[in-house]
């Protein structure tokens, strides 16, 4: 299996776990009346400042522990992680579906706003947008590496 | 996933190269063997650049690797 094929069900693996941690943390845990009140914008941004820095640390976390795991345990050579021309050409595709996604996404939660839906809701379209364009990137790359193109 | 227009000889290439491994032209060109493989069963068009690479390894011109299949 090539060694990108592998980065890209790590990176499922890691969205799976933090887009999870995040619905389980703020609909389970602080629950949608936390973020009412005169307040609820800095709340807001703070479990989205949140998903963000700790998503990407958790992200580079597992994809670097991997890595290392790799080198360590099955003797991979630098060889093993090379990103070729076909490789760039599968990110270009995949991060253009998902960057179509990303701005349904921003347009939708500004759609929110003018319907008049709270703040909360407005960011949490755009968190699903988020995620969204995470699922269109990583099912492209999936798409694309299975059919050998 | 449909065969791309580009047609080419790499494997019988290899093959009259001592039966010259994907692995080793993919080392030569500076690929991977997934690419290697992928250009072979004509899914993936190379660039100028990596076909002007695999001819020069075959020692022969790029119209004696690839070719243009219009379907």
């Amino acid at each position: 299996m090539n060694a990108q094929l592998k980065s890209t069900y790590l990176y499922v693996f890691t969205a799976i776990v933090i887009f999870s941690v995040y619905a389980w943390w703020v609909f389970g845990v602080l629950g949608v009346a936390h973020f009412t009140g005169p307040d609820d914008l800095v709340r807001i941004g703070r479990a989205i400042f949140s998903l963000i820095v700790f998503g990407y640390a958790f992200e580079i976390a597992v994809v670097l522990g991997a890595a290392l795991l790799g080198v360590k345990l099955f003797k991979r050579t630098a060889g093993d992680f090379v990103v070729d021309e076909r490789d760039r050409q599968i990110l270009y595709r995949s991060l253009h579906h998902s960057h179509l996604v990303l701005c349904t996404g921003v347009f939708a939660s500004v759609g929110a706003l003018a319907l008049g839906w709270g703040a909360f809701w407005a960011f949490n379209v755009l968190v699903l947008g988020f995620l969204l364009s995470v699922v269109a990137e990583l099912a492209t790359k999936l798409y694309l590496y299975a059919q050998g193109a | 996933m449909k065969k791309l227009p580009i047609a080419n000889e790499i494997r019988r290439l290899r093959f009259e190269r001592g039966e010259m491994t994907q692995k080793d032209l993919a080392g030569r060109v500076g690929v991977t063997r997934h690419t290697i493989m992928a250009v072979e069963n004509a899914k993936y068009s190379p660039t100028l650049e990596l076909a002007f690479r695999i001819a020069a390894v075959f020692e022969v011109e790029i119209g004696a690797v690839f070719s243009y299949e219009p379907t």
